[in-house]
């Protein structure tokens, strides 16, 4: 509850301000979290030593937070890697893919490209939910909270811990 | 509880085997304990370890993302694993994220350690385990596990093991106590046997030996010692009955020496006790010293003639009692000179006086102790206090040189005369006397110079003298001197019988008294010219006493004179004159004046006062000049009685004896008054009596005065004077007390002297008089006094009818 409180912050949609706002150092860090609780198909990395590469989608949110938070650390013998990207054929070589609210627009051809590609998507919309991304982040009483599509999730080829979906919001509960 | 040396050999083994059963099945239980303990713990820290992974990897998603409420669901398993109490998870940072059970507060969990721990409180098991994920630290999870589990197989470990000590035991207990006969038993024997022998005196006992171990070697042992012991035994036995019958010979002699010796002792202390009671009895004091100068006996005696303290008494050696002795003499260094002769000579005797410094005379002899065999055991020392005896026979001579000069040089003529008659001693009187010498007087006999005529006389008394019927006898003689005249003598005879109540011989003192006779003529004439003398004395005396009461009398009279004169010189009577001018002055308007005039008018009031007044002058002035009156009859009377001296014989008269005293105090009532004196009258009735009125006034007139002049002279308040008059066997006492100033005891005798007095304008008549003409009357006048201070009383004692008349009494 402490920690909830912490991670208070006003909800605000996503944008390159130079403070990054609390609620999206949560969300970095969820992203970052992810990874340990998402198994890629083993095609989708060139070694054991590849890393894990997390890319956001045309504009950034996170600033610098996501570099600062992964720096160092390693998921399962990993390294982390950070990534902007613009453009969406670029979207196909990387592991997670966030793709902030303002870029709703780009969602449809994006996400159905990726469909089947390992890549896991997390977005912070209805729109992304409903057009078929994985992980939607949303707010449920203020705090940060995910719903996950399982079945997309199997459908990229990813096997997604099921403590990860014991958390999950259902996606039901939503609409 | 008996010590455990005291303890019989079987269950001292027994106690042996068991101890040692139970020590080591005790040691074994602690290594059993110890490991299975080890083993609890481990299967608790391994299961606790599994229950932390399992919820640290169900918790590890809720921790990624920050899910509390996910995390306290996961903890909430925990309520199927009852011994753990407590849970917590911790995130990366180390603060509390999720607590088990859900209320506890994070405050009571400390932060986690580094790294994985467990550690065992008393009671309880904390263990932390990191959470892991992706080979991540995410955070920490902590368990707390009670040791109730534990407890309760300690438990159960512990009451099996009980058990089997319990069954040990007693299967060590069986064995033991079968196995220790093996030893016990030939002990047992053993002691059995050796009570026996003590207890029997039985030597021929003997253990029988059972194998050839240590025991058996101690059988024999013991079988050889009682072998010698019973050889030992008879030999002693032997020389014991030889013993027991020497002890009887010689207890036998012994009480035959006992009882002759007892005999010899008796008689020893009897001779000694007859020995103690001879020297105590002894008036000399003795004293036995032994031939090493050592003091064996002494008598009490000895001890009070050489006043000799306690502490010498108990000295053995004589020589310091010696010392002390010798202080006391007047000539010590010839004593110690003679002593040490006698000690360097022990066989000789000696008798000796010695002079003591106090004054006494010891006579001192010594004689060695000499035992049946002749041999000088020591010396004996006797003395005895001979200064009486030297005393008497020195008082012997002494007065026998005084008697031999009084008698030589008496002034009066002595004599021995054999009751023969001849001298037998005379002195130089004696010869001067009769004018023979004195070998011419021891030639002849007292009859030979004895006046013939006077010769019978003196005779018949010295033979009634020598027959004991007289002591002695006195009679006046004659003697006839060498030369022819006679001498008178008065003569006295006395006559010295010896021890057989013999006559030895008279004594005779013989006095001139030819001298003697003439001057008793002289002597004669002589008192009778002394008692005219002093006749003309004791008149002159009677005059003095009648002057003297003339005077005290005359005090009165003037008192009464001076009064009336005072009453005469204050009188009213000039105020009558006054009311003669006054009247004369209103003679002619005398009614109207008397009425009607203030001064007038109170003329008759006045005049009522004016006659009261005189009439009490006139009153007073009467009875003073009564008293003057009465007081000069008395002058009368004293003046008469004087003349009655004259006459040699007074008036008798009967007269009572109050009016008498009442007369007297009237007579001093003024100064009675005067000097504020209470008088107290007690009077019995008494016969009247005939004497001498006068006399008897004058007396207590004078017992009066003084009483008063007694009280004044003290000065005390409430002066008394008590006079009081009683009758006995025809004799009458008045008696006048005071309580003055009182008669120091030294006074009373002299008080009735002429010329006594201790006032100092006193004269010192009245009491000599008084006392004199007491006694003329046939009665006393004696004082009384406790001493200055005191009063005193004065007792006049007359009798009812008076003397016979005489004279020459009534003078002296």
């Amino acid at each position: 509850m402490l920690l909830s409180l912490l991670f208070l912050g006003s909800p605000e949609a996503c944008g390159a301000d130079a403070e990054v706002s609390k609620e999206y150092q949560i969300k970095a860090a969820f992203l970052y979290n992810f990874t340990k609780f998402v198994e890629w198909p083993a095609s989708r990395f060139a070694d054991g030593s590849s890393p894990i590469v997390i890319a956001v989608l045309g504009e950034n949110p996170f600033g610098d937070e996501l570099a600062k938070l992964v720096k160092g650390r390693r998921v399962n013998g990993r390294e982390i890697a950070i990534k902007s990207i613009t453009d969406p054929s670029e979207a196909g070589a990387v592991h997670v893919l966030f793709i902030c609210a303002r870029n709703d627009r780009q969602l449809g051809p994006v996400l159905a490209q990726l469909r089947s590609g390992g890549v896991l998507t997390v977005g912070e919309s209805d729109a992304f939910a409903s057009a078929g991304g994985i992980i939607t982040f949303n707010l449920v009483e203020d705090k940060v909270r995910f719903e996950i599509n399982q079945s997309a999730g199997e459908q990229a080829g990813l096997k997604i811990s099921s403590q990860l979906l014991k958390l999950a919001v259902p996606a039901r509960l939503k609409n | 509880m008996r010590r455990f040396p005291d303890l019989p050999i079987k269950q001292k083994l027994t106690l042996i085997s068991l101890l040692a059963t139970a020590v080591a099945l005790v040691l074994a239980a602690a290594g059993l304990v110890t490991y299975e303990l080890g083993t609890f713990k481990k299967e608790l820290v391994d299961d606790v370890a599994s229950i932390a992974d399992i919820i640290g990897y169900n918790a590890v998603a809720a921790l990624s993302f920050n899910d509390t409420a996910s995390a306290a669901e996961t903890l909430k398993a925990l309520d199927a694993k009852p011994h753990i109490v407590a849970a917590c998870i911790y995130d990366r940072s180390g603060r509390v994220f999720a607590t088990y059970p859900h209320a506890q507060p994070a405050a009571d969990f400390s932060p986690p350690p580094a790294g994985p721990t467990e550690h065992f409180g008393s009671d309880q098991l904390d263990l932390f385990r990191p959470i892991l994920v992706a080979g991540e630290n995410t955070g920490t999870i902590y368990l707390r596990a009670d040791l109730e589990g534990i407890r309760a197989q300690l438990g159960r470990f512990a009451l099996i093991l009980g058990g089997v000590m319990l069954v040990s035991m007693l299967v060590a207990y069986w064995i033991a106590a079968r196995l220790q006969r093996v030893i016990s038993d030939p002990v047992a024997e053993l002691v059995a046997i050796t009570n026996r022998v003590a207890a029997e005196k039985d030597y021929a006992l003997r253990a029988v030996k059972r194998g050839d171990d240590e025991l058996g070697r101690l059988m024999d042992g013991f079988n050889e010692m009682l072998a010698q012991i019973q050889s030992r035994d008879g030999a002693l036995q032997m020389a014991h009955q030889d013993l027991e019958r020497r002890v009887e010979e010689r207890t036998a002699e012994l009480r035959k020496e006992n009882a002759e010796r007892k005999r010899a002792e008796e008689d020893l202390r009897a001779k000694t006790a007859l020995l103690e009671a001879q020297m105590n009895a002894s008036i000399d004091g003795i004293l036995v010293v032994n031939r090493a100068g050592e003091k064996i006996n002494q008598n009490r005696r000895l001890i009070d003639l050489m006043k000799i303290p306690g502490d010498i008494i108990s000295e053995r050696d004589d020589r310091t009692q010696l010392q002390f002795f010798v202080k006391q003499m007047k000539y010590p260094d010839k004593f110690v000179e003679r002593v040490d002769y006698l000690y360097a000579h022990p066989g000789e005797s000696s008798r000796e006086e010695i002079e003591m410094q106090d004054g006494r005379v010891l006579d001192r002899y010594t004689a060695p102790v000499i035992g049946k065999d002749g041999e000088i055991y020591g010396r004996i020392w006797g003395f005895r206090d001979i200064t009486e005896r030297k005393r008497a026979e020195e008082t012997l001579r002494d007065s026998e040189e005084r008697f031999a000069g009084a008698f030589e040089h008496a002034p009066i003529g002595v004599a021995l005369v054999s009751p023969d008659g001849h001298w037998l001693r005379v002195n130089r009187s004696i010869c001067g006397l009769v004018g023979y010498t004195e070998a011419e007087l021891l030639a002849v006999t007292f009859q030979d110079i004895t006046y013939p005529e006077d010769l019978a006389a003196d005779l018949d008394f010295a033979r009634r003298l020598l027959a004991g019927e007289i002591r002695s006898y006195e009679i006046e003689k004659r003697y006839v001197h060498k030369l022819g005249h006679l001498i008178t003598v008065l003569l006295n005879v006395s006559l010295v019988r010896d021890g057989r109540d013999q006559p030895r011989y008279f004594i005779a003192q013989i006095q001139d008294i030819s001298a003697r006779k003439q001057s008793e003529i002289d002597l004669q004439k002589a008192h009778t010219e002394l008692v005219e003398v002093s006749r003309q004395a004791g008149m002159a005396e009677i005059a003095t006493g009648v002057l003297h009461n003339v005077g005290n009398v005359l005090n009165s009279v003037n008192v009464s004179a001076t009064l009336v004169a005072d009453h005469v010189r204050h009188t009213k009577a000039g105020n009558v004159s006054k009311l003669a001018a006054l009247f004369a002055e209103h003679k002619a308007d005398l009614p109207a004046f008397l009425t009607d005039d203030p001064r007038g008018r109170m003329i008759p009031d006045y005049l009522g006062t004016l006659s009261e007044s005189l009439t009490v002058e006139h009153a007073a002035i009467l009875r003073e000049l009564d008293h003057l009156r009465t007081n000069i009859d008395h002058i009368k009377d004293i003046v008469t009685m004087q003349q009655t001296y004259a006459r040699a014989s007074g008036v008798t008269e009967t007269v009572s004896v109050t009016a008498m005293i009442e007369d007297a105090l009237r007579i001093n009532a003024d100064s009675l008054t005067n000097h504020g004196v209470t008088l107290i009258r007690n009077y019995q009735i008494c016969p009247s009596v005939m004497t001498d009125k006068h006399k008897v006034m004058q007396i207590l007139i004078n017992l009066v005065r003084n009483a008063k002049q007694a009280c004044k002279e003290s000065g005390r308040s409430g002066k008394i004077v008590a006079v009081s008059a009683t009758s006995r066997d025809d004799r009458v006492k008045i008696a006048i007390t005071d309580n003055g100033v009182g008669i120091p005891a030294e006074n009373l005798t002299r008080i009735f002297s002429h010329g006594f007095t201790t006032r100092k304008e006193g004269h010192g008549f009245g009491l000599h008089s008084a006392a004199l003409a007491a006694r003329e009357l046939g009665g006393s006048l004696t004082v009384r006094s406790d001493g200055p201070g005191l009063g005193a009383t004065f007792v006049l004692e007359l009798p009812c009818l008076p003397p016979p008349h005489d004279h020459a009494n009534s003078v002296r």
